[in-house]
Order: C-alpha cells, then structure tokens, then sequence
C-alpha cells in the first residue's frame, strides 16, 4: 500500500521540502514526508471520530465507536460466507470488464477507422452515455431476475459507453503524418494497425477502461442494494435491516478497500506496460 | 476541432454536403448588407445537417427497440411506440396555463432536480475550494491524500444505507449522497489541474509581480479550466446515477421513485416512460453542459490548434 501512494505522489515530497528551506536532519525529513503527513491526517480523522462518539454527539445507532468498527472489520474480514460474497462482487466486476473489454475495443478500432461511421457512433454513444444506467434497474430486475445476468447486463450498459468512446477517440486521434509514412512503407492495413494505430491509441483505452472500473462498481454495488442475491451490497443491507450500524460502517470501509484495491491494480498495470506514456497518471475523468 | 471532423465525413453525408455548400455559396457570393443573417442562417442549416448526418444511428436503436420489443413479446418490454405515447400522456399536457407539463412532471421530476441541483453545487462549491486549496498547498495535499483517495474508493451507493440509518427518508439523505459521490471527481481533478500549472508560467507571473488576486484570475484559474471542468462533467453524470438509485433505495417522491413504484403496481408502459423522461433530461444536461464547455474553453482549444500548427 505504501509504495503505491507513494509513487502517486511522487512530486510531493521534493516541493514540501523546498517549502521548508534549510535542508533538516533525518528525523525531521521523515516526518515531514508525504507518508508521514497521510497518517496524520487519517490519524486527525480517527481521533475527530472518537471524539463525536465517546461525547455522543451524534446518535449511537448512527456513529459507533472506532474501535467497534474496527473489531467488525476483523469479524468480517475473516468470515467466510463474507468472504464469497466479496468474490462474488469480484467475479461480476471481473466479468463484465472483461466482456466489456472483448467487444467494446475491437468495435471501437472499426468504427474509429471508418470515417464514415465516426460521427455518428460518438453521437449515439454521447446518447446513451447520459441515461443513468441504474434507472433501469427495476426493467432488469423484472427482465433477467436477480441473479448474475442481471447484474452483468446492467454493468456492461452502463460500461460499456466509456470504453468504446476512448477506443474510438484514441484510433480517430492517431497522428496523420504517422499513417501517411506508413502508406508510404506500403504496410498492410493490419500492419499499419498493429505498428501505428494500436500504440498511439492503448492509452486513451487504458484510460477508458480506469474510467469503467470505478462505474462498474458503483453500478454492481448499487443493484445489490436495491434487489440481488449476493454481493458485497446485499451484506450491507442486511446488517442495516438488523439494524447492526457498526457492521454496516465495517461493510463500507471494506468496500473502499475492494475498490482501492481494484483500482490501483489497474493503475500498476497500466504504467508496467504501458511505459511510453508519462502523461498525468491521474488526469481525466475518476469516478 | 469540428471543422476538421466535418471535412472528412462529408463525402458520406449528404445533407451536409448541402450546408457545406451554402457556407461555400454565402462566402464567394460578395458581402451584401444581410450577409450576416444569410450566414447564421446558413449555419444553423449546418447544424440541422450535422445533426441529421450524425444521429441516424440513434434513431436505427429506438427501430431495434421497436422490433425487438414486438418479437419478444414480454409485458416487462413494451414496445418504444407504447412507452413514447406513455412518456407524452404521463408528462406532457395540452394545458398551457401549466406550461404544457402535467402535475406528475412538476412534482416527480422538480423534486428530483432540486435535489440533484443542490449536491451538485454543493459538491462544486466544496470541490473547487478544497481542490484549489490542497493544488496551491504541497504539504495539505500529503495530509489529505489518503483520505481522498480511500474515500474516493468508497462506491458511494454503499453508503446508501448508512444515509438512511442517520438521516431517515428524507431529502437530506439523497443531497449528501450526491455530495459524497460528486464532491471527490471535482476536487481531484481541481488539485491536478492546479498542480499541472506550467511552472515557467508561474514564474512568469512572479517575475511579472503580478498580484495575488490578479494571478488567481488570469493565471491560475484559466490553466486549471480544462481539467476542472472535466471534473465537472464526469461528476454531473454520477450525480445523476445517485439522484436515480437513492430514490429508488428510499424516497417518497421523484422520478426514481415514480419508476419503482410503477414496477411495483405492474405499470410496466408507464414505467419505461419514466427511464424516457430521465433519459431525455439526462440528454438535455449532458448537452447544455458541452455548449458551456465549447464556450468556456473556446481559447484553450484555439491555443492548442495554433500550437498544433506552428
């Protein structure tokens, strides 16, 4: 974990310590690394939490105690059915961003090479992109029943726009003085996709396919709240019903570490292979 | 940008052709004194054109959804005919003393909107605050940055029940979930976009002795621009996400609402005129939003194309 906020962070460190001035000694330096300041301030927020608590400032039932939680997170953590659960949250994220991917970039390299098609395949995916897909939760439900079909059909909706649209900006964008050297080196088509289109377009698919991960599983997570049969959400719910708020907060710490982890493997991947874009790691559109 | 775009497609669009060619007509045929109008008409051809030229393709889905839906033949899918004449009954009305909208229109979709409004310029006023304070400020970005990035984790549906245990059904609940899911795309790419300022170019401004005010205005503000409002976009449609879901988590009224409940009572035609009416809206915004965006960052991509030039 360390090593990867670290690396996010990789220009900090220098600017807070042109900020300080006079070079310090070792310990000063350690402390005021980047590392050092980011437990500071989750430590500032464990310490504001178990004060709201401990004062009751806010209702029991609605903020239990740190350590409460943090014993839950443990309960949970090393639960097994807690732990399909949290496979099965994976495994459908997993799924539809592979299947995603499979037809979304092969169709997006067609139709960013056709001009023809361009236009018009920006314009229906812009469409569909601003319908929120969890308005058609109810259809689904009701269309596919609870289980992963539905869940598959919903995510892949709702992905299925961003990685498309990336692979057709990054084909459509590939620089034209490179496609005119290779019609003059006389390559192939499927040379000139593999040597010029493929290299300068994967960034803007990697990127596209970032962007999906984080929708994926706001999507997944949210049918499962509203009417699935297993899932990371539907635990959650569950313990709300009880009503067990400790077990709930437990829930969506680990659901921020699913999703941490999710993404940052993601990013690890995208800067191992692909080393020729040193653009902003973070730039462009989160979620 | 759309220029070089429309020059490569118009050997397939006809009706742009057409438009390209009155440009061409208002241009050679001399500078009468309506040329003027004669060319904002002639662009607004242009613009039909482009817009008939460009969304054939959505108009061969709502076909696929006719055709599919009739061969299917499921009560749970309607066919598009049925759910459009529902959309235009259910919200549209003849009655132009209520602007044309019926009652449900200006309770459900109201409710819905006002709700959306404000997480969403909560979370731009909290966002660009906090982005520009965390992007001028090394040492605050160190402290916050594992909170945002964990909380930015988070999928924000998850604490969809943890709304509803501390602030019951009310609206309250929807708003701060919007705030929670839109307030961390806006911050992020606000801090990113202030620290990817050129560094000559503040320097420039130091040595320039600009001042403090003067270089939030002309200097940090706009090099920020392109990324904040990339931030903007991206939370507008996951603010629209978490309007629908925590409706249809927990509320008791709202277009979100509105769909279940109509999934519920087997209105199945008026509910697919509910996911219509949040799918126009929806449409709406996102192009509202890119004419604001063409506007605002007009300079920023006429820099880069004289960059592109040069």
């Amino acid at each position: 974990m360390s090593s990867t906020s670290v690396q996010t962070l990789d220009k900090a460190p220098s600017k807070a310590r042109a900020a300080a001035g006079a070079p310090a000694g070792p310990l000063a330096r350690a402390l005021r690394s980047p590392l050092a300041l980011g437990l500071l301030g989750v430590g500032f927020l464990v310490a504001l939490w178990q004060v709201a608590s401990s004062l009751g400032l806010v209702a029991r039932e609605s903020l239990p105690a740190p350590w409460t939680v943090t014993l839950r997170i443990k309960d949970l953590a090393l639960s097994g059915d807690f732990r399909l659960q949290v496979l099965d949250t994976v495994y459908t994220w997993f799924l539809s961003m592979a299947l995603t991917t499979a037809v979304a970039v092969p169709l997006g390299i067609v139709l960013g090479t056709v001009a023809a098609l361009y236009r018009p395949t920006v314009t229906v995916v812009h469409a569909l992109r601003s319908v929120p897909a969890t308005v058609f939760i109810p259809a689904s439900v009701l269309l596919f029943g609870l289980g992963l079909s539905m869940k598959l059909a919903l995510t892949v909706f709702a992905i299925f726009g961003p990685i498309l649209l990336n692979t057709v900006y990054g084909v459509h964008n590939t620089e034209p003085q490179l496609l005119t050297v290779a019609r003059s080196m006389r390559w192939s088509r499927f040379q000139t996709l593999r040597r010029v289109v493929l290299p300068s377009a994967l960034p803007s698919i990697v990127t596209g396919i970032r962007v999906a991960s984080g929708i994926a599983l706001i999507v997944i997570v949210s049918v499962e709240l509203l009417g699935a049969s297993y899932g990371i959400g539907t635990v959650i719910v569950k313990y709300q019903g009880i009503p067990r708020p400790d077990f709930v907060y437990a829930g969506i710490i680990l659901a921020g570490v699913l999703g941490w982890l999710l993404y940052t493997t993601l990013a690890a991947i995208e800067r191992r292979s692909l080393p020729w874009t040193r653009r902003g790691t973070d730039a462009g559109g989160r979620s | 940008m759309t220029e070089t775009t429309s020059t490569e497609t118009t050997s397939t669009a006809r009706a742009e052709q057409d438009a390209a060619r009155a440009e061409q007509g208002t241009e050679s045929g001399g500078r009468p004194p309506l040329a003027g109008l004669a060319e904002a008409a002639s662009s607004a051809g242009t613009a039909l054109g482009r817009a008939a030229a460009y969304s054939w393709m959505v108009a061969l889905l709502l076909i696929a959804w006719e055709v599919g839906s009739r061969l299917y033949q499921s009560p749970y899918f309607p066919t598009f005919s049925e759910s459009a004449g529902a959309f235009f009954t259910n919200w549209f009305t003849t009655d132009a003393s209520r602007g044309f909208v019926t009652e449900q229109f200006t309770t459900d979709l109201g409710n819905s909107m006002a709700r959306a409004g404000q997480g969403w310029l909560i979370s731009v006023v909290v966002g660009l605050c906090a982005g520009i304070a965390l992007g001028v400020s090394a040492r605050a970005a160190a402290v916050f940055n594992p909170l945002i990035r964990f909380g930015m984790s988070i999928p924000a549906t998850a604490l969809l029940p943890l709304a509803v245990v501390v602030f019951g059904v009310t609206d309250e609940m929807n708003v701060s979930l919007i705030v929670i899911g839109t307030v961390f795309p806006i911050l992020i790419n606000t801090m990113d976009g202030v620290q990817g300022i050129d560094r000559t170019v503040i320097m420039t401004a130091r040595s320039m002795r600009m001042g403090k005010v003067r270089y939030f205005f002309t200097v940090l503000l706009p090099g920020a621009s392109p990324q904040i409002i990339s931030g903007l976009r991206v939370s507008l449609g996951i603010g629209l996400i978490l309007m629908v879901v925590s409706e249809l988590f927990a509320a008791t009224n709202g277009i979100g609402y509105y769909i279940v409940l109509a999934s519920r009572q087997f209105r199945y035609v008026d509910m697919w005129s509910g996911v219509l009416l949040i799918a126009v809206i929806g449409l709406l915004l996102n192009v509202a939003f890119a004419l604001v965006e063409a506007r605002v960052l007009r300079w920023h991509r006429e820099s880069r194309k004289r960059a592109g030039s040069a």
